[in-house]
C-alpha cells in the first residue's frame, strides 16, 4: 500500500519545481506533526490540498507516512530531468502533454525543468539525456536570414 | 561568446550540465559523444578540457579562472587544446594559452596578437617523433659557462635536468646557457612554471634587458605561469612551451627549451589529481606522474627535418630540498633524461660561482660530441680536482704537506678561479680552451686566485676586441688535439698576451 501511494505521488509531479516544492512541503509537515499534539491526519488535512490529502489519508499510520515522505524526497531527486527552454509561460495542460510524450519516448518517468526565455520568440529548446534540440522560432529566423 | 556557445550546441546537438565544482575540476553529465582531451565550452564563456570520462559523468579541467556554477550548461567544441605558435611571439612574454602578459613590452615591440598571419594553432599534446625521424646527438652545445662546457658538457638535442636547492644559481646558469645559444642562432624558450610574479619579472628582465635584447632578444620567447594562476594553466605551461619548440624545430631551427621547474609542475598535477580523488601513489603523487613528465621530455631530442638536423635541447629544472637527490620527482626526471647538472648549495655558500658540483653531475651524451682537445682538458681538470679533493681531506688532520701536495692544492685553487664566472658573463668556447692552455703552460703557477681572475678579465677584453687574438687562438685550437699540443701551439700567444 505505501508503495502504491508513493508511485501515485511521483506520477503526479510534472516539473522539477513541483518536486522540490512538494519535498519541502513534506519536510515542513513532518516537523509540524512532531511539534503538534493534534492527530497527524488533522495536520495533513489542514496543510495539504484536497487531492494530496485524498492520496495520503490512505496511509495506515504516522510511521508509514514519514517513510513515504523520505522515499519521495530521495526518488524525486533521482528522477531524470529534461530541460525545456520556452518562449512563453506554459499551461499545466501543455506541460502535462510534453511530460507524457518525453516519458513515453524515454521509457521511464521524466520531469521537466522549465526555463522561460523570451528571446526564443516562439517554440522551444529541449535538452535531455545529453542531447539538444532547438525548435525555437529564433533559430528558424536566424537560419532563414543566413 | 554566446553565439559561439550556441553554434557548438547546434553543431553537435549535445548538451551537458554541471553537477559539481571543485576548482579547477568540474563534473558534469550529458555530452554522450565527448572524447578525452576535447575542449568544452560553458555557457558563461569559460573553457575546459575533458580530463576524465566516467560512466555517468565527465571530469573537466577548467582552463580559465572564471567561476562556473552548478547547473550551468556546457557544449562540445570537437577540438583538442590548441595554442597559438609562431614567429610573432619571438621577443615576447606570453601565458600558457598564448596570450600576451601584462609585463611592459620592450620599446617598439607590440604585444603578440593572435590575428597575426605569422601565428598558427597547434595541438599541445602530440605524439613524440618516432625513431626514424631522430638522429643521435652529434653536435656540442656551448652554454658559455666554462665549468659546464668542460666538465659536464652538453650536446644539441640532449635532455639534461638542472638540479639544486633554492637560490643555488640554477636560473643564472640557465639564462646564460639560453643567451649563449640564442647568440649562436638557436631559438630560446624559457618556460616558468608556477613561480611568483617577482621571479617572472626578474627572469624577464634578465632575458630581455636592453644589452641582451639588442643582441638576442628577438630569438627568445618566455612562457610564464604564475603561482596564482589556475592550476590547469600552470599544468599546461610545459606543454605549450614544448609545442612552441616543435614549431621552430619544424622550421629547421635548433631550440633550447628551459622548463623551470618540473617539481612545481608535479606538485600542481598532484593537487589536481587529489582533488579529482584519483588514487594516490608514492608521496601522494598520482601513479602516472612518471609518464606525464616522460611524455613531455620525449618530445625533445635531435631530429631530421627536411634532410637537415634540428634539435630541441631540453633543460628541465628540479628543485631539491637540502641537496636531497633521491627525492621521488628528482629521481624520476634523472631516469628519463640524459644526465643532470647539480648546483650545490654548500659550494654556493663557499662562494663558488657557478656552484656546479662536477663530481655529482652526469652527462650521458655530452662527452661523445666534444672535440678531443676539449675532452682532454676536461679529463685533466676533473682528475686534478678529484685528487686535490682527496688530498684536502687528509690535509684536515694537520699533517705536514709535502711540495707536490701543496702544488696540487694550489692548482686546484687556480682551476676554481678559472671556472669562476659572474652571473652575466658568457665565456666563448674557444676562450675557455685558451684559458686552460695558459694554465697548463704553467705560466700562472705563482699567481693567486685574485691575480688569475684579473688576468682572465683582461684576456676576455682582449679576446672580444682583438681580431688577431681570436684568429690566432682559433688556429692554435684547430691544430691541437690534446692539452700537450695546445700548450705547444699557444707559445706565440703566451708571449704577447700573458
Amino acid at each position: 500500500m505505501p508503495d502504491e501511494i508513493l508511485k501515485t505521488l511521483l506520477e503526479k509531479i510534472i516539473t522539477k519545481n513541483e518536486a522540490l516544492e512538494l519535498a519541502e512541503k513534506f519536510d515542513l509537515l513532518k516537523k509540524k506533526i512532531f511539534s503538534s499534539r493534534a492527530d497527524w491526519k488533522e495536520s495533513l488535512k489542514s496543510q495539504l490540498g484536497e487531492d494530496l490529502y485524498a492520496v495520503l489519508s490512505a496511509v495506515p499510520g504516522q510511521k508509514e507516512l514519514f517513510d513515504i515522505f523520505e522515499k519521495f524526497t530521495k526518488e524525486a531527486a533521482s528522477l531524470d530531468t529534461a530541460r525545456l527552454d520556452i518562449a512563453f509561460d506554459p499551461t499545466y495542460e501543455f506541460l502535462s502533454k510534453i511530460s507524457e510524450w518525453i516519458s513515453r519516448e524515454a521509457g521511464h518517468k521524466v520531469i521537466l525543468d522549465i526555463n522561460v526565455s523570451k528571446k526564443l520568440i516562439g517554440g522551444l529548446q529541449v535538452s535531455f539525456g545529453g542531447h539538444f534540440t532547438d525548435a525555437s522560432l529564433e533559430k528558424k529566423i536566424k537560419d532563414s536570414l543566413r | 561568446m554566446e553565439q559561439e556557445f550556441a553554434s557548438f550546441l547546434e553543431k553537435y546537438g549535445e548538451i551537458g550540465f554541471v553537477t559539481k565544482v571543485t576548482q579547477p575540476l568540474i563534473y558534469a553529465n550529458g555530452l554522450p559523444g565527448a572524447k578525452l582531451g576535447e575542449i568544452v565550452m560553458f555557457e558563461n564563456g569559460a573553457k575546459g578540457i575533458i580530463s576524465g570520462l566516467e560512466e555517468k559523468f565527465l571530469e573537466i579541467l577548467n582552463l580559465t579562472s572564471a567561476a562556473v556554477k552548478v547547473g550551468s550548461r556546457l557544449a562540445r567544441s570537437g577540438e583538442k587544446l590548441k595554442v597559438p605558435v609562431g614567429k610573432d611571439f619571438l621577443g615576447k612574454i606570453i601565458d600558457p594559452l598564448g596570450r600576451p602578459l601584462g609585463v611592459t613590452a620592450m620599446p617598439g615591440k607590440p604585444a603578440a596578437s593572435s590575428g597575426s598571419s605569422e601565428i598558427i594553432y597547434r595541438d599541445i599534446i602530440s605524439a613524440p617523433v618516432g625513431i626514424t625521424g631522430r638522429k643521435p646527438v652529434s653536435r656540442a652545445l656551448s652554454t658559455g659557462v666554462s665549468v659546464v662546457d668542460l666538465l659536464a658538457p652538453l650536446g644539441k638535442g640532449q635532455r639534461e635536468v638542472v638540479l639544486g636547492d633554492r637560490k643555488s644559481g640554477k636560473t643564472q646558469f640557465l639564462i646564460r646557457a639560453l643567451l649563449s645559444q640564442v647568440e649562436e642562432g638557436a631559438v630560446g624558450i624559457y618556460c616558468i612554471i608556477g613561480k611568483s610574479k617577482g621571479v617572472i619579472r626578474q627572469t624577464y628582465h634578465a632575458l630581455f634587458e636592453v644589452k641582451n635584447y639588442k643582441r638576442v632578444g628577438n630569438g627568445i620567447i618566455m612562457i610564464a605561469s604564475s603561482a596564482e594562476d589556475p592550476a590547469s594553466m600552470i599544468y599546461t605551461a610545459p606543454y605549450t612551451a614544448m609545442t612552441m619548440a616543435e614549431y621552430f624545430r619544424d622550421l629547421g631551427h635548433d631550440v633550447v627549451l628551459v622548463l623551470d621547474d618540473m617539481t612545481t609542475h608535479a606538485k600542481v598535477y598532484r593537487e589536481i589529481s587529489l582533488l579529482g580523488r584519483h588514487f594516490p601513489g608514492r608521496n601522494l603523487y598520482p601513479g602516472d606522474i612518471f609518464s606525464v613528465h616522460a611524455a613531455i621530455l620525449e618530445r625533445a631530442g635531435s631530429f631530421v627535418v627536411n634532410g637537415k638536423e634540428a634539435a630541441i635541447t631540453c633543460l628541465p629544472v628540479a628543485e631539491t630540498a637540502q641537496g636531497d637527490l633521491v627525492n621521488y620527482i628528482v629521481t624520476n626526471l634523472m631516469s628519463m633524461t640524459d644526465g643532470h647538472l647539480f648546483f650545490d648549495y654548500d659550494l654556493f655558500l663557499e662562494g663558488r660561482r657557478p656552484a656546479l658540483n662536477p663530481f655529482i653531475s652526469v652527462t650521458r651524451v655530452g662527452h661523445q660530441v666534444q672535440t678531443p682537445l676539449k675532452r682532454d682538458i676536461g679529463i685533466q681538470a676533473l682528475s686534478l680536482l678529484n685528487s686535490a679533493s682527496k688530498l684536502r681531506f687528509f690535509a684536515k688532520f694537520g699533517a705536514e704537506l709535502n711540495e707536490s701536495v701543496r702544488e696540487t692544492l694550489k692548482k686546484e685553487e687556480q682551476i676554481i678561479a678559472i671556472f669562476e664566472q659572474d652571473a652575466d658573463v658568457i665565456i666563448q668556447s674557444d676562450l675557455q680552451l685558451i684559458l686552460f692552455g695558459f694554465f697548463w703552460s704553467n705560466l700562472w703557477k705563482d699567481k693567486t686566485q685574485e691575480e688569475i681572475k684579473e688576468t682572465i678579465a683582461k684576456l676576455r677584453e682582449s679576446y672580444d676586441s682583438d681580431q688577431t687574438f681570436r684568429t690566432q687562438a682559433k688556429s692554435a685550437i684547430d691544430r691541437s688535439n690534446s692539452v700537450k699540443a695546445l700548450v705547444a701551439n699557444l707559445s706565440l700567444l703566451n708571449k704577447k698576451y700573458v
